[in-house]
Order: structure tokens, then C-alpha cells, then sequence
């Protein structure tokens, strides 16, 4: 019982050292870095998925939003510029 | 641990009804690993946008004609200078080109590639990169989904655009823009301002919009104000407008799911009430026995206490673990295309982790209270029974 016991806890342990280990060895600085030189150089900050402030984005989407539900309606940022 | 009779009895207690707890451990891990994950996919894209938007210039100015976007005159630059409190005055020359009408779309972005900034952070991003080579010929930097795309289409070393007045221009791919940046560059196209004013069919004095900072917040509603009296078809976009838009958006998409995990969470915890008041009708006995052998209530509850903080404590650290796998190293699959949809362009985006420690924590509050609170009041209505009567 013990010996079930320890193993489960020991594998849920390596679990959370290893999900720590992920997070804090991973360099974001140097991702977020890449994107602050590229929206430096661009001038554009708008992410892949949307269109632009004043751009129809009902064009953006030729394929369903998704594979699983492809009547659900799409929601970007968009809207809520234009909601103001 | 093991000299402890209380902890014996307690792990000796879960062993034996493992099969008893094994129901609730895996809707409760199901329900932690959804939620967290719809967290952390939230989280990160908020995070990284917000660190993008730092660089975001407060002021972006468009022409808009019967709500369509129009070009605007290179000189308007000139007039918006002059206003007091105005600084870094920059045209955009951007805009969508479409691969098939109604199709998948690219964004091109024209750089001026003479400007010692964006030299700078070129060589930043694209560290081999010759840019004399680059500016010999129509060149191209292009981002990691349009380079997928295009080779799909057989383009793998150039791509032939089509231009307003109907011929074509043809453009070579100098270097693909690092994976990092796909968050804002998959269908990204970087090339020099004049080459993209020719694709686009714009003169050399036309630029998409103009954007600048005001240093000072206090002048930005007379900025505003004065822009709007300048010129009469203008879109004026903020900074801060655009910051609010993400976090609503982001709010929106997790709030969503966040109400379907409170109705889900309320069903979970009603049926675990009623099974548990089931489950302790059957173990009056046992209780009683313990009772009657000089248990107090407080020992008992303590007992059932423990028992079920352990569940809540392995089914919350497993959900959660396995929902940063998910997100962070398998990219969310399905879920990724709920927050950002499934267009071919939109493949390689991979979230930087970021953690969301403080919703984490209100997330096991509002799992771990319900649950104990579920799970204790049948327990201490059969604690409070007379050992006797209990037995019976």
C-alpha cells in the first residue's frame, strides 16, 4: 500500500517539477523580445487571427472556426472597437 | 507517516475505497484540466499581446470613405507634425492581400529599409540576413504560415503577385521571419514601403494611415479633437482603445467558459452532496464504531477532512499539469481554434507559457471549497448521531 502510495506521489511530484522546470527555464524574454522588435519594424500589432480596425472580418475566415463546431460565430477585437 | 495511527488508518481508509473516490477524481480532474487550459491559452495570448502593445503607438490615424478604408495623402504627415505635443510621425504602408478572393489572405507590410531602427531590428530578428542582396531585387521576408503556404502552392523560392493594374510582379523569399514571432508575423509579408505601394496599387505619395505618440496623456483628447477638425473622413484610433479591446476579448472568450464551468461545477458538486449523503448512510456503522470507541465528531470530521483534501488536492496538481502539457507543449490542440480559428495560416503558433498564479488560486478555491463543503455536511450529519443509535 505504502509502496503504491509513494509511487503515485512521486509521479505527480515529477509532474510539478517538471511543469516548474518548463516555465522557469524557457526564455520568454527573448519571444517577447522578437515581438517587440517585429511590431517595431512593422508598425502592426494586430495578431495573426484578426483583420485590421476598419477591415470586414467576415473575409478572414474562409474555413469553419472550428472542426468541431463550425456554426459557431466568430468574435475578435474588431468587435469591440466597433462597439464604441 | 507510518507511525502515525491516524495517518495509517487514513491511507488505509483511501486504499480501500479507492474505488468509492475514483468517479469524483476523474470528473473533477477533467473539469480543472478544461478550465486551466482555457486559462492558460487566455492568459498567454493576453500577456503577449500586452507586452507587444508596450511598443503600440498611442495614436493611429486612418481615411475612411462610406466606412471603407481609403489611402491617405503622404502630406497629411506634415500637418499632423506641426501640432503641439506630437512626436515619431510614421506612415504605414499595409494591407491584405488576398491569395484567392475571399480566400486566405496575407498581410503585407511595407518597412522602410533605409531607417536606422528597422535596420536594427532586422538584424535582430534575421541575424544572417544580407540586405544589400535584398534590396538588389524585389525581395521579401516572409512569416513561418505564409512560407508553408506558399510551398503547398509550388512557390517555394518566390511568389508572383498580382497587381491592380493587372500584371504581375514577381518576388523573391530572401528569409522566413524566427517561429517566435508567429503570434503576430504567420501570415506576415515584410517588404521595402516602395515595392508594397506597387502591390497595392498606391502612389508614392499614398500610405495606408499614419500613426504617432503623445508623449504627454493629459493632450490626448485635444489631440483628438484637433485631428477630428482637421480632417473630415478620419478614423482615430488610441492605445488605449485598442488595450481595452484585448482585454475585453480575452476576457470574454474565458468568461465564457469560465460561466459553463460554474453551472458545471454547481451539477458536479449537487450530485456529489446527494451521493455522498448516500454513500455515509451506509457507513453510519463504521462511523458509529469509531465513535463508540472514543472518536470525538471533531476526530472524525479531521478524518474525512484529510480524506477528501487529498482528493481535491492530487485531481487539482494532475489537472493542472496536465493542462500546461497540453497548452504549452502540444500548442492546445482544438481548443487553440476556439481562440484563434483554423485558418491554414494559423498552424504554427505556439504559446510562450505564462502562468496566471493568482487565478490558479481563486480556480482551487472555488473547486476545493464546494467540493469539501459537499462532501463534509453529510459527513458530520452522521458524526453528530449518537453512537448507539447509529449502530443500529
Amino acid at each position: 500500500m505504502y509502496r503504491l502510495l509513494f509511487t503515485l506521489l512521486g509521479v505527480l511530484f515529477l509532474g510539478v517539477v517538471a511543469l516548474f522546470g518548463h516555465y522557469f527555464s524557457y526564455d520568454k524574454e527573448c519571444d517577447y523580445e522578437a515581438l517587440v522588435q517585429l511590431s517595431a519594424l512593422s508598425h502592426v500589432k494586430t495578431p495573426v487571427w484578426e483583420g485590421g480596425y476598419t477591415q470586414p472580418h467576415s473575409l478572414f475566415r474562409p474555413t469553419p472556426l472550428n472542426p468541431a463546431y463550425p456554426e459557431m460565430l466568430e468574435l475578435n477585437r474588431v468587435d469591440f472597437v466597433y462597439e464604441k | 507517516m507510518r507511525s502515525s495511527p491516524f495517518f495509517h488508518f487514513l491511507l488505509r481508509l483511501l486504499y480501500q475505497q479507492k474505488g468509492k473516490h475514483i468517479g469524483a477524481m476523474v470528473i473533477s480532474v477533467l473539469m480543472i484540466f478544461l478550465l486551466s487550459s482555457v486559462l492558460f491559452v487566455s492568459s498567454a495570448l493576453q500577456h503577449s499581446m500586452m507586452q507587444t502593445l508596450q511598443g503600440e503607438p498611442d495614436f493611429t490615424v486612418s481615411r475612411v470613405r462610406a466606412g471603407v478604408p481609403a489611402p491617405l495623402p503622404l502630406d497629411w504627415i506634415d500637418e499632423i507634425s506641426q501640432l503641439n505635443g506630437v512626436t515619431s510621425v510614421v506612415p504605414r504602408v499595409y494591407g491584405r492581400y488576398y491569395f484567392t478572393p475571399k480566400g486566405d489572405s496575407f498581410l503585407v507590410v511595407g518597412v522602410d529599409m533605409f531607417d536606422e531602427q528597422n535596420i536594427h531590428a532586422i538584424s535582430t530578428l534575421l541575424h544572417e540576413v544580407n540586405l544589400q542582396a535584398f534590396l538588389a531585387k524585389p525581395s521579401m521576408f516572409v512569416g513561418e504560415g505564409v512560407k508553408h503556404f506558399l510551398k503547398r502552392h509550388y512557390f517555394s523560392d518566390h511568389f508572383n503577385f498580382k497587381m491592380p493594374n493587372g500584371h504581375f510582379k514577381e518576388v523573391a523569399i530572401v528569409d522566413v521571419l524566427p517561429h517566435n514571432t508567429n503570434l503576430l508575423a504567420s501570415n506576415m509579408v515584410l517588404m521595402p514601403l516602395a515595392l508594397a505601394q506597387e502591390i497595392f496599387g498606391f502612389s508614392s505619395e499614398e500610405v495606408s494611415d499614419i500613426s504617432f505618440n503623445v508623449p504627454n496623456d493629459a493632450e490626448w483628447r485635444t489631440i483628438q479633437n484637433k485631428l477630428q477638425w482637421m480632417f473630415y473622413d478620419v478614423r482615430v484610433v488610441t492605445k488605449k482603445e485598442i488595450k481595452e479591446a484585448y482585454i475585453h476579448l480575452f476576457n470574454y472568450k474565458g468568461g465564457l467558459f469560465l460561466a459553463l464551468y460554474l453551472v458545471a461545477m454547481l451539477t458536479f458538486m449537487l450530485i456529489l452532496y446527494q451521493r455522498y449523503t448516500m454513500v455515509y448512510t451506509t457507513e453510519r456503522k463504521e462511523i458509529g464504531i469509531l465513535r463508540a470507541v472514543g472518536w470525538s465528531i471533531n476526530d472524525i470530521l479531521r478524518l474525512k477532512l484529510y480524506e477528501n483534501m487529498t482528493i481535491v488536492g492530487v485531481s487539482f496538481l494532475v489537472g493542472v499539469v496536465l493542462a500546461y502539457g497540453y497548452v504549452f507543449l502540444l500548442d492546445a490542440p482544438l481548443l487553440r481554434q476556439i481562440f484563434l480559428g483554423s485558418g491554414t495560416l494559423l498552424e504554427s503558433i505556439s504559446f510562450v507559457p505564462y502562468i496566471p498564479f493568482g487565478l490558479l488560486g481563486s480556480l482551487f478555491l472555488m473547486y476545493a471549497v464546494p467540493f469539501l463543503v459537499a462532501v463534509l455536511v453529510p459527513a458530520w450529519r452522521v458524526a453528530v448521531t449518537p453512537p448507539k443509535e447509529a449502530m443500529l
